[in-house]
Parts: C-alpha cells; structure tokens; sequence
C-alpha cells in the first residue's frame, strides 16, 4: 500500500487484529466532524449515503504520512472525570471559526491505553511516536484553512497526561471534573462502556489493583476509585499550563476563559455561538434537547452505597483538588 | 503479545549470494571480512563470464531464481551495471548489501535494469548521522538517507541491516522507528560475529543479553508491518526444521574467487583457521558437481549440530551461545574462531 492510496482518509479506530495492532481508515472526505463525539460521525458516515471506502494498515503508515501532511497542531486538551460537561466545553470550542475538535476519539483513545496495555513489552516512545503520528493523521487541514485542534481525550485517557506531556510539552490542558456523587450517580444510571470493559489492566492501572480484583468490585467502588484516582492526577500535576473546571463553574463567560487559556481570540458574535452551544444537550447529535443542570436530582438518586464509596474513596481527592484549584484561581487574580 | 522468538520457516526465494568484489570502500571494525579479503594488495572482481555460466546451471539445477550480490563493496564492481543487466537478461532477480556510499553513482544502472532488481539491502550503524557516521565516516549518513529516498520514491522496495553492537542495544525501538519513517521494507538486525575475544567483549552481547534484545525485536516485528527479524547470530535450538537458510539447502555462497561455499557469514572470515566450508572451485568444476557436494556438506553438519544440541541434552545441559546459534555453531565447527575454546 502507498501512502497516496491515504488521500481523503482519517483513522478511525486503532484495532488488534491476530495478535498484530493496526489501524482501520475511512474515506471521509467531505465530512465535518460535526458530532459531539467522534465515533457518533463516523456511525453517520456509515449508515448514510454511499459506502464508504475503508482500508486496515498497521501504524507503519503513520511514520510515513507525517513528511506528506499539512496538520494543524493541537490548539489545546480537554481532560475530563467523566459525567462532568467536558462535551459542552468541547463542543464550545467546535463553534470556533476554522477548529477541529477531536472528541473522544477511539484511534487516539486506544492508542493511549496501550501505554498500559502494552506496558513492559515496549518502551513508551514508540506508541508517543504513534500517538502523534495518529493526531496529525487526524488533525489533516482537509479544507485548507483549519487553524486551531482541540482533543477531547476519553476520561481514562488522563490517567497517562504525563505520556501526553512528555509529547506535546507546550499544549495548554484543561481538567473538568463534578462533585463524585453525582458523578458516580451519572455513571451508574447509563453505565459507560469504560466502566464494563472487559479488558481490565486499564482500570487495574488507574486504581491501582489488579485486574481481578477490578473484576470483583462493585460499579459504585469502582467508579468511585477511578475518578478519586483522576482527581489525584489532577491535583499533583496541575500546574500554570493546566486549568482546573469544576462542573458547577459552567457557564457562557467560564467557556470563554478557557478558550483564552487556549489562547483563541473569539468575537461576540463566536460567543453568542458558543452560549446556544451551551444551553443544547451537549451529547445530542442533533443539539435539540435542552442543557439543564442535574445537581441536585443527581443527589436525591444517590444510594447509600454511592456515597459510602464516595466518601471512601473520592472525596478526600475531590476536596485536595478544590483546594488545588481555588489556590490556582487566588493566583490568578 | 507474544515475546517469543521464533522462526516461521520461511527461508526466502532460492538463491545465490555472490561476492561480487573483494574490497570496500570502508573498514569497518566489527566486520568479520578478514583484512586480506577486503584490503589485499589487488581488487578483484567476480568475472562476469563465470556469473554468465554460474546462473544458467544454478537456475537448470538448483531452481536458482534470486542472485544476491554481497562483497566487499558490490557496487564497487567495475562492471556492475553489466552484472544487473546479464542478470535480467537471463531473467532471474537480483538483490544486492551494500553501504550505499556509492548508490548515486548505481543509481543508472538500477534504474536501466529495475525490473530485475527486486531488493536493496543497506548496511546501518546508527539513525543519527553522528552515531552512523563514527563508524562509516563522514558524509555516510547523508549519503545513505538519500539512498533511502531513491528508492521509496521510485518503489524499489529496500531494507536495513544493522549490527545489535552493545552501543546499539538500548536503540531498537528507535532503529525500528527510523527504518519506518524512511519507508524500509525490512528491518534485518544480526548479531556481532565475533572475531575475537577483544571484539566480543566490547561489541558482542551476552546470551541474556541477546535473548532481550531478540525479544523486544519480535515484539516489534509484531507492531510493525514492516518485516523484522533477526538475521544472523539468533539463538535457536529447535530441531524440527533447519534453523537457516544455508542449512536448509535454499541459499549457498560463491566468494569472489569463484567458489562454492555453504554461507556467506563463514566466507573469508577474520581469523579463520580453516575453510571446510569452501566445497568446489567453479572456475574449474561444473555447478552440478559442486552443488551435490554442497548439499552433502549442509545435510552433514545439520547432524552435526544435532547431534551436539542431544548430547549437551543427555548431559542436562543448556546450549550456550556457541551452540544455541546455529551461526556461531558454524563459525565454530568450521574453524573460523580458532580463538574460542569450544566444549567440543
């Protein structure tokens, strides 16, 4: 295969096929990553109109593909801990003129758990060449005037920001983060695929256990022990190229200062935008159901044993990453 | 994912290597040549007729379909545009090893016979031009880069050879990273062949060592699409199937004085004691003959080596490198490493 035979293509999942990791392309020309997540575009590609061409190759090809493409480099990162409006800010900065918004990505997200996965058989530089080789495959100008390249990593994926780091050392990184009961409430009430993947050695790694005793623990504990484990990472690395976002700061202006911290100039008219972006469901495709906070139903559905495993595990790390944050806040003015 | 090594038995098209010319433009010195080979007091050059005659036997007899050309410096042959061409012309395939020093200078002649020439092997020594070019002198790299280049733009698909010295060792990924982005079809390692203890001590891996680095290569070979392997040196005590090529019966070498020998990592060998490797001159002997002679010899230490790796089995021993490498047991058995005190 010839890196030509690529033209119009984007990743879009990273795979394991007999025993060898590749990558499965689509032609996607013509599209516009307009979903608010990336995989809800690619579903779309599939099930409308033509068939769409699609090729498997191993990752070989992205070392090749970096001396032909134009891509933008990343503008900013959005981590998040899951059920926390990270879509709604991903979203606001898909409004900008002329960005490309990566939104929980499978080729990215994938990719990055295999720093785990595959921790001990590989030094982490090869899959950080990869990964970066997967961001510029996907951040392609495919119109010409593309200027800014958000990625919305999946909510584990932060669980290896200092991969990420160590990567893209300059990139300007956000944290959301929400109260942990209601959190875990969000979570349990539609459980996320991250929470049953059958593959535990990525949440054996968050937590800190093996991946049998993932198995034996309850979604309440679990789900309680992954974003206590999140908000930890968060408070040790925060630093002045990170911002911290608690869910109960979302709001028009707060959307606005992060697209400062990302360093994007936007007009009102962009900010008038970026409010009907935010006062829409934000992971409705269609953007028609309206955005009503949930605080305070989450915490009448909390159970007993979400809050005991809350208070267990995660909000002691919650309550140090709050502090982290209005200290930052304090030094900011 | 799997760690293991293991030969898959694929032991390429059949093949001849040719050692076109017995100089090269380097000195490089883990390179097991003897001195006598690459730097005598005269150049000499594999003679054109003899490959002429050489390739139609070797095709009737041998079902010979691929001429490998190694030296030395193969590109140093002053006629190797004519070897390419009388190649094609006899519609066999060539590949040929070369440091790529001279590559612009081929690059014609390649081109004139492309459809012949189906693979470029280059010699590398490191993916920054410093490391590279501390041993292959200045100017290497680039050379070697551009080469690189030619070949992925016009499709002509090339490989890397590289040396696991120790410096090495800690670069594999990053070897096999450079080799991707350069557009290799292959990416071949080999283990130093020691010519000496002061060689094996500064250059040469030990058995765990080597086991490791064998390892993280079939993990990579895994990952990447590229093929990856290890070409020379690897350690291999499985017995179901010939561990080698040469052994196998699927490649033989002719050295540049025009004689028949098992392998080319025995031919010439610095320090070699002996050459019972070497079966027949076809100067003055037919294919034919030299081939039966050949096949008896390979057949004949393929029970040798057996026949070591049951005893050292009866005994409750592990073989150690210079058993458990079919090249090393070669190197061994044949009288190359006089220097070495064998078990046997």
């Amino acid at each position: 295969m010839d890196v030509s035979d690529l033209k119009g293509m984007l990743p879009v999942d990273a795979v394991v096929v007999d025993g060898r990791p590749g990558l499965k392309w689509m032609d996607m020309s013509g599209v516009s990553l307009a979903e608010p997540f990336f995989q809800q575009t690619v579903e779309r590609v599939k099930t409308t109109g033509n068939r769409r061409r699609e090729l498997f190759t191993e990752f070989d090809v992205l070392l090749q593909l970096e001396k032909h493409l134009d891509s933008v480099p990343p503008t900013g990162f959005i981590f998040h801990s899951s059920r926390c409006g990270s879509t709604l800010v991903a979203n606001a900065c898909r409004a900008v003129p002329n960005s490309i918004v990566l939104s929980e990505a499978n080729p990215i997200d994938n990719l990055t758990a295999r720093f785990i996965t595959d921790a001990g058989d590989v030094k982490t530089s090869l899959y950080s060449v990869f990964l970066r080789g997967m961001v510029q495959a996907l951040a392609q100008r495919r119109n010409g005037n593309e200027k800014h390249l958000f990625i919305k990593f999946a909510c584990c994926s932060f669980a290896q920001i200092e991969h990420i780091r160590r990567i893209w050392p300059n990139v300007p990184w956000l944290f959301l983060y929400r109260d942990p009961v209601e959190t875990i409430v969000s979570n349990l009430n539609d459980v996320p695929p991250w929470l049953l993947d059958n593959d535990r050695r990525v949440l054996a790694s968050i937590v800190g256990v093996s991946p049998a005793e993932v198995a034996a623990m309850s979604l309440e504990e679990l789900c309680s022990r992954t974003i206590g484990s999140l908000f930890s990472t968060a408070q040790g690395l925060a630093n002045a190229n990170s911002m911290l976002l608690n869910y109960t700061q979302l709001s028009v202006p707060v959307i606005s200062s992060v697209l400062s911290f990302f360093k994007v100039s936007h007009s009102t008219q962009e900010l008038e935008t970026i409010a009907g972006t935010s006062r829409t469901y934000s992971k409705q495709a269609s953007g028609t159901r309206t955005f009503v906070s949930d605080t305070d139903a989450k915490q009448k559905l909390a159970s007993n044993a979400v809050r005991e495993a809350a208070a267990k595990w995660a909000i002691e790390p919650y309550q140090l990453l709050e502090q982290r944050r209005l200290e930052q806040t304090a030094r900011c003015g | 994912m799997d760690t293991e090594v293991s030969f898959d038995g694929n032991y390429g098209p059949r093949r001849i290597s040719v050692e076109l010319a017995n100089i090269c433009n380097l000195h490089c010195s883990y390179c097991f040549r003897s001195d006598e080979n690459l730097y005598p007091s005269h150049a000499e050059f594999f003679p054109l007729e003899l490959l002429r005659r050489v390739m139609v036997e070797a095709r009737s007899v041998a079902n010979v379909t691929r001429i490998n050309f190694t030296g030395g410096e193969p590109t140093l042959h002053p006629q190797f545009n004519e070897t390419l061409r009388t190649i094609r012309e006899a519609g066999l395939t060539v590949s040929f090893v070369t440091n790529g020093w001279h590559f612009e200078r081929v690059w014609p002649a390649l081109q004139e016979n492309r459809a012949a020439v189906s693979f470029v092997a280059f010699s590398l020594d490191g993916i920054t031009r410093e490391d590279h070019d501390r041993w292959r002198g200045n100017g290497s790299f680039d050379r070697l880069v551009r080469a690189f280049t030619r070949c992925y733009m016009s499709k002509l698909p090339f490989g890397i050879k590289i040396v696991i010295r120790r410096d090495l060792v800690d670069q594999l990924e990053q070897i096999a990273i450079f080799a991707a982005r350069m557009g290799a079809a292959s990416l071949h390692f080999a283990h130093v062949m020691p010519t000496s203890d002061a060689i094996a001590d500064a250059s040469a891996l030990s058995l765990d060592e080597q086991r490791a680095a064998e390892q993280e290569i079939a993990i990579l070979a895994r990952i990447f699409k590229m093929d990856i392997g290890v070409d020379v040196g690897y350690y291999n005590i499985d017995e179901t199937r010939p561990p080698c090529a040469p052994l196998a019966g699927v490649s033989m070498n002719i050295d540049f004085r025009g004689r028949l020998s098992l392998c080319c990592n025995l031919s010439g060998f610095r320090g070699a004691a002996d050459e019972g490797d070497v079966v027949a001159d076809l100067n003055v002997e037919s294919f034919a003959s030299a081939y039966a002679k050949l096949n008896a010899l390979a057949a004949a230490q393929l029970q040798k080596r057996k026949d070591a790796l049951a005893a050292l089995r009866t005994e409750g021993s592990t073989p150690d490198i210079y058993n458990g490498s079919p090249c090393l047991f070669c190197l061994q058995s044949f009288g190359k490493i006089p220097w070495h005190r064998s078990g046997f």
